[in-house]
């Protein structure tokens, strides 16, 4: 690796680094304040309910750590990305003798280590508060009825598989932004444009459902084929997957009690992990391909140019349906419904045509 | 050396080079000059690697240079607008450089600051344009490149350091044989320190060989006819301006030759006095888009 570029990257970074570092200290801290709450209530109110403590706890943070770490990604890129897309920082970068792999894999690199540094801070801090506070949670597992299960929910184990996945999610957003940076030569509009596209599969499938159904193509709620692929809706969005839980309910004399773990963690990690490598090596092409001499034109790639226009036309006309169908809520005639989404439609293969011609000279 | 064969730059519709071909000797001082927009920048760029040759060829001592880590290490670039990252300080900016060449000598930095006087300690953002591209002049001649290619070197330059300049580059040629290409709006000094140069002319060479080679073809010839031949004059070949002043003709030529001299002869010319041009008077000529059927009286 090259030194200059390397610290020139980790310069750029080092800003970063610290918020990662103070987001990761400040979930500890959640964490623990969380968790004294629950031992201080117990002083209170006593024993009143079997619960997965550490896992109940888990639930409220991995959230914030989701959202956190997102948005974290967000700003990495930015900074990452800010400098060389101006035009005469890029073509000065273009002059060195250095290849565009070296700064494509360092920059990757330094943007992946910081991301993990960050989770493994996390993850230390969260079993550093664990272990302090297994005095007391021993005991609540120990006079539990079921305390098998419990103590194997609120296991230091059980706590890193639900952080390993965060960790797998927020890097497969990190890696999918880092991507769309390849193929456009805004930093903002790439961000933008990636938030948008992460979102869209799954925007794409629930607003087609209830569109088909207005229009009377599928009956959306008896037909089979609407409840599966609203069913493989879900994975469409790695964002969720840290959401879904399985509720695995326990007899407990006339009571019952629950704990809530999050559901099939394999195919989850097994998809986040795909996404992570199609991510990558699709930016690796795109680095390959790109030239200074595109740096005028917003979206780099023709053949991306023609998916956007694509996307943003079929989107566009989906998203009228649903200010028809979710917020402006009138009855209104099929054939009016159907002309509104053309329009829609129309309007967004324009403005997404005039976004791409932007620099093509 | 290097070698530009039938390079073509195409962007979108615009082409901007047009098969362009250049030979430049090692250790020569080749000059290119055009006028804005003629395609000067893109070509330094593809000579120092930054775009792409997509049609012809570029080589630099036989390989080509795009994406070529071993040239581009022999490569000396300095552009013509800043394009140094803001926030850093000249001092790490000679540290990114120390570590990204090679040949950098931080020692050959600090002899040339004793020239340039930078302060080492500002970031490049608070340096003026001047600032600047003495900064970029002083990391790419520290890198001991065997070839340097300047973009405007001398614009935001004063007088002094401007002069310091073109000596340093001529000490470089004599001391270490570099090739230097360099492109100037200020004709005058590239006539004072070019070997050869290269007139582009909207993408295309319009004239390319040693200065004293282009002299000797365009000319500028005062001539007295015997009678008036204001109409028949611009039917000769060769003739790319003509001036009238009372009864003597100023007549530029790019032909200059026996086929010239017997033609204007053979119109009645009674004298014919070659009088010296300037390179900057050849320029200026070869790119004035002149219509023959006038002339200016």
């Amino acid at each position: 690796m090259n030194k200059s570029i390397l610290k020139h990257e980790i310069r750029s970074m080092k800003w970063m680094i610290l918020l990662s570092i103070l987001a990761s200290l400040f979930l500890t801290i959640m964490f623990s304040t969380t968790l004294d709450s629950r031992y201080i209530n117990i002083f209170s109110n006593g024993i009143y309910l079997n619960e997965a403590l550490i896992q109940s706890v888990l639930r409220d943070i991995n959230e914030m750590t989701l959202v956190i770490f997102t948005a974290l990604s967000i700003i990495q890129i930015f900074m990452q990305f800010r400098s060389e897309k101006s035009q005469e920082t890029g073509r000065f970068l273009k002059s060195l003798p250095v290849k565009k792999e070296e700064f494509f894999k360092i920059k990757l690199s330094t943007g992946l280590i910081n991301l993990s540094l960050a989770f493994i801070v996390l993850a230390i801090g969260l079993i550093i508060v664990r272990a302090n506070n297994m005095f007391w949670i021993k005991d609540i597992h120990s006079i539990s009825y079921s305390s098998k299960a419990f103590i194997k929910a609120d296991s230091a184990i059980s706590l890193l598989k639900e952080l390993g996945l965060i960790y797998l999610v927020v890097l497969s957003f990190y890696t999918f932004l880092f991507m769309v940076q390849y193929s456009f030569s805004n930093v903002v509009g790439g961000i933008v444009t990636g938030i948008l596209v992460w979102l869209a599969p799954i925007f794409i499938v629930t607003s087609s459902m209830y569109t088909l159904d207005r229009l009377s193509f599928i009956g959306i709620y008896n037909s089979p084929l609407v409840v599966s692929l609203l069913n493989f809706g879900r994975w469409l969005l790695p964002w969720s997957y840290v959401l879904d839980r399985d509720y695995n309910v326990l007899p407990y004399e006339t009571n019952s009690t629950q704990i809530s773990i999050i559901s099939s963690l394999g195919i989850k990690y097994t998809i986040a992990l795909l996404l992570i490598l199609i991510n990558i090596i699709i930016a690796y092409k795109f680095n390959k391909s790109s030239k200074v001499e595109n740096e005028n034109k917003i979206i780099v790639f023709k053949s991306i140019r023609k998916i956007f226009i694509f996307g943003v036309t079929i989107c566009s006309g989906l998203l009228v349906s649903t200010i028809l169908h979710d917020i402006i809520m009138i009855q209104i005639p099929t054939i009016i419904y159907s002309i509104l989404i053309l329009l829609g439609g129309f309007i967004g293969y324009w403005i997404s045509q005039k976004i791409t011609k932007v620099g093509n000279i | 050396m290097i070698e530009v064969i039938g390079v073509s730059k195409v962007f979108g519709d615009f082409r901007v080079l047009d098969n362009i071909d250049i030979k430049i000797k090692k250790g020569a001082i080749h000059g290119i000059i055009g006028e804005n927009g003629a395609g000067k920048t893109t070509l330094l760029q593809m000579m120092a690697g930054v775009y792409d040759v997509e049609e012809g060829k570029i080589l630099i001592d036989g390989e080509s240079v795009y994406e070529n880590n071993k040239i581009k290490n022999k490569i000396g670039y300095v552009a013509d607008r800043n394009q140094y990252f803001k926030d850093y300080k000249v001092s790490e900016m000679i540290d990114f450089y120390a570590g990204i060449y090679d040949g950098f000598s931080k020692e050959d930095f600090k002899e040339y600051n004793k020239i340039f006087k930078l302060d080492i300690n500002k970031k490049i953002r608070q340096l003026s344009k001047g600032m600047q591209m003495r900064l970029s002049l002083m990391l790419n001649l520290s890198n001991r490149p065997e070839v340097l290619i300047l973009d405007e070197p001398t614009s935001g330059l004063d007088a002094i350091v401007k002069k310091e300049l073109l000596d340093i580059l001529i000490d470089q040629v004599y001391d270490r044989d570099v090739t230097i290409v360099i492109s100037s709006h200020h004709i005058g000094e590239l006539e004072k320190i070019c070997d050869e140069v290269t007139i582009l002319n909207r993408g295309r060479v319009k004239f390319g060989s040693n200065i004293d080679e282009i002299k000797e073809n365009v000319k500028k010839l005062q001539v007295i006819f015997k009678e008036d031949v204001k109409d028949r004059i611009n039917k000769i070949d060769g003739i790319i301006n003509i001036e009238k002043v009372g009864s003597v003709y100023y007549l530029i030529t790019d032909n200059y030759g026996e086929e010239l001299t017997t033609d204007l002869k053979n119109l009645g010319a009674e004298l014919i006095e070659n009088i010296g041009l300037t390179l900057e008077e050849i320029f200026i000529y070869t790119n004035k888009n002149i219509d023959r059927g006038e002339i200016d009286e």
